[in-house]
């Protein structure tokens, strides 16, 4: 019984060193162009490498592999230093770009494969919150030392401009791009502007509103002191 | 969920905003006053519920809640001017029925100095 198994178990064990040797490695796929159905094992330090040029196909410029300084991390390894170089996610069905990482100087474009900023977006971005760091956030309008321009000059600017100054004109915006952050922090200085005007017209009205009161009692007293001669003058 | 340490190019830019503040035109809002803003602004060198120029540098600014709350102010300010508009009106109101009273003092003082230099 025992050793029914056991030459049983041998023979399994047969099959299965035949079938692994029968299984072509990764070399005899890549050169001969054959298939293979198992998975593929890399540990090699230097993982995958692809020469991306077909002019200089004996040059490895790309490479998947672990990264060393962080394990636990696989890198899409860029060795080439050229501004061209990158990596691209690409839909050949389509014809059409979806991610374009240009290595040099690490910029990377979605819908666009000519990417000028860090993220380039060829359309819509949608997210539940977006963070920015501008660097020009308003509260010096409340610093002593701030000297908010009068409202008669500011309806001075508006009629030569046509816009309220320190902000981007119609003109600028279609030409340049806005700047969130920037634009922001802009709304907040004449918010915050606005806010001291709001202040002071209200002293204002609130001394006007005594002035009143005040000619309200005058009145009142020349009209006493009216009626008074005017009845002496019925009498007399 | 992403961080970029550099300018962030789009076409449009979509957030959701959590907290629209429509709430100010609600009757149960309180406006705190221009007083008391006057006051806030003195004592901390920025609007109340705004974060502060150190805070912005430190943390960052929330693009969707800082409009939100940017509305929020100019929409308090709209309430600001109403109240100042109509208040604006009800002087010149007034002023304009104490100018009636004094043509109509003036009127009559005159008439009384007319008597006198009769006599």
């Amino acid at each position: 019984m025992n050793n029914k198994l056991f030459s049983l178990l041998l023979t399994f064990l047969g099959m299965t060193l035949t079938a692994s040797s029968q299984t072509p490695n990764l070399q005899t796929v890549t050169t001969q162009g054959n298939t293979t159905t198992n998975s593929i094992s890399i540990q090699n330090k230097d993982g995958l490498c692809f020469s991306a040029d077909p002019a200089n196909g004996s040059i490895w410029t790309h490479y998947l592999r672990a990264s060393p300084a962080d394990p636990g991390v696989l890198r899409f390894d860029c060795t080439s230093n050229t501004v061209a170089s990158g990596w691209e996610f690409y839909n050949s069905d389509k014809d059409k770009s979806l991610m374009y990482i240009r290595q040099n100087p690490g910029f990377i474009g979605i819908g666009t494969v000519n990417p000028k900023v860090r993220l380039a977006v060829n359309g819509e971005i949608l997210s539940k919150k977006i963070r920015v760091t501008p660097n020009n956030w308003a509260d010096f309008v409340f610093d002593s030392s701030y000297v908010l321009p009068s409202l008669k000059e500011i309806a001075a600017f508006i009629a030569a401009h046509k816009h309220l100054p320190g902000m981007p004109s119609a003109k600028e915006i279609s030409e340049n791009d806005l700047d969130l952050g920037q634009q922001q922090a802009k709304l907040l200085q004449q918010i915050e502007e606005m806010t001291l005007y709001l202040i002071a017209q209200e002293k204002r009205l609130y001394a006007r509103e005594q002035q009143i009161n005040k000619r309200q009692q005058l009145l009142a007293d020349r009209e006493r002191r009216l009626a008074a001669l005017e009845a002496a003058a019925e009498n007399e | 969920m992403l961080a970029v340490n550099g300018d962030i190019y789009a076409k449009k830019v979509r957030v959701t905003p959590d907290d629209w503040p429509d709430f100010v035109f609600e009757p149960s809002y309180k406006l705190p006053s221009l007083q008391e803003l006057e006051s806030f602004i003195a004592e901390h060198k920025h609007l109340p519920e705004i974060p502060s120029a150190k805070e912005v540098s430190q943390q960052g600014l929330d693009i969707g809640q800082n409009q939100a709350k940017l509305l929020q102010k100019i929409e308090e300010m709209t309430l600001h001017l109403i109240a100042q508009d109509k208040q604006l009106m009800e002087q010149k109101q007034r002023m304009k029925a104490q100018d009636s009273v004094f043509a109509e003092q003036d009127m009559r003082l005159k008439a009384l100095e007319k008597r006198s230099n009769n006599k």
